[in-house]
């Protein structure tokens, strides 16, 4: 039992077994967002759960990037935040311009 | 399983390799450790964030929530990512990354925080303080700016105090009344050309003793016209009450 406890713990500690806690933790937050999306009362709110998933997507690319040794997904990152934000932005807009109105 | 675990995947036979090269040196160690604790971080402040996204109850408080952790937290994943692959194109991504992420997500932040309070999203129950609420004109689509003293006299609160002075009957109240009605009494005896320079007199010296009352710090102008205005309502106010009096004796 010891036994099983120590290597665990050696596997926590070690790149590999950080990098699948890195990709478990990300996907579980990627599923508690992705609920706030679904039943968020109003677009805003889903607005935000939206950006929140592009930054947890950036994360997710980032450790991919690490697992792999393949530093090219990092301009996937890049556009993935830049598509967030432009997102953001657009949809502000349009609320504010005459979109949806108590919703 | 936990061989399973190790073992599964294309990427985390790679990772077999960068460990030993990792473990040769105190170097190779220094990194891993700086790198597992910038994942760690950054995966827990994205877990953090969704958290906070699913729990609070608010548009704001939920952006307070996904804001700061989630940017913050992909930033450090980022970091990370340039210590595992230290050379320069992929430092540079990564701090292109970050530097994209910190400067855009107060933007967006603020874009859909207004939009959001502006189309009508309820706030919690328990929100404290908003102090937007009465400077938005729906109609007009306008944002008033500035404090309530600077929009509009009448609606700030000296007034109001002088009123609420005049109508609790405190002592030093009546004390302060007593020298300007016997300035009135002396300048009915006086001449009728005479008669509105001593008013004019008079109520200057009133005010000059109300603001040695109040001890009131400010510009010397708009105090004058304040306190012309509250005194005026003040009469308006003691005749009203006059009346009353009248009217409930009758």
């Amino acid at each position: 039992m010891l036994v099983y406890l120590t290597d665990i713990a050696a596997w926590f500690f070690s790149l590999q077994g950080i990098i699948t806690v890195t990709f478990g933790v990300l996907m579980a937050s990627l599923v508690l967002t992705f609920v706030r999306l679904v039943q968020g009362p109003t677009l805003p709110d889903r607005v935000v759960a939206l950006e929140l998933i592009a930054a947890i997507v950036v994360g997710v690319i980032g450790a991919y990037s690490i697992a792999t040794g393949v530093p090219d997904f990092l301009d996937v990152a890049i556009v993935m935040a830049l598509m967030a934000f432009l997102a953001a932005v657009g949809f502000a807009r349009f609320l504010e311009e005459g979109g949806l109105r108590d919703a | 399983m936990l061989e399973l675990m190790m073992h599964s995947g294309a990427g985390m036979a790679l990772i077999d390799s960068g460990m030993e090269q990792f473990s040769e040196d105190p170097a190779g160690v220094f990194f891993a450790v700086t790198l597992w604790i910038l994942l760690f971080m950054g995966s827990m402040l994205m877990l953090l964030a969704a958290v906070g996204l699913i729990r609070l109850p608010d548009l704001p408080t939920r952006m307070h929530a996904s804001t700061k952790a989630g940017s913050l937290g992909a930033a450090l994943i980022m970091l990370a990512v340039a210590v595992a692959m230290p050379s320069a194109d992929v430092w540079a991504r990564a701090i292109a990354v970050i530097a994209f992420l910190l400067l855009t997500a107060p933007v967006a932040a603020h874009v859909i925080g207004r939009a959001g309070y502006f189309v009508g999203v309820p706030l919690w129950e328990g929100t404290v303080k908003d102090d937007l609420a009465d400077q938005y004109d729906y109609a007009n689509r306008t944002l008033k700016s500035g404090s309530l003293k600077d929009r509009e006299i009448d609606g700030f609160d000296d007034e109001v105090k002088v009123e609420d002075e005049a109508d609790s009957e405190s002592p030093e109240r009546a004390w302060a009344d007593e020298p300007a009605v016997e300035d009135v009494e002396q300048e009915v005896t006086q001449d009728a050309s005479e008669e509105e320079e001593a008013t004019e007199e008079s109520e200057d010296s009133e005010e000059k003793g109300q603001k040695g009352e109040k001890g009131d710090k400010g510009e010397e102008g708009e105090e004058g016209d304040i306190e012309e205005e509250a005194s005026e309502e003040e009469e308006k106010k003691k005749a009203d009450k006059v009346g009353e009096l009248e009217a409930e004796g009758a």
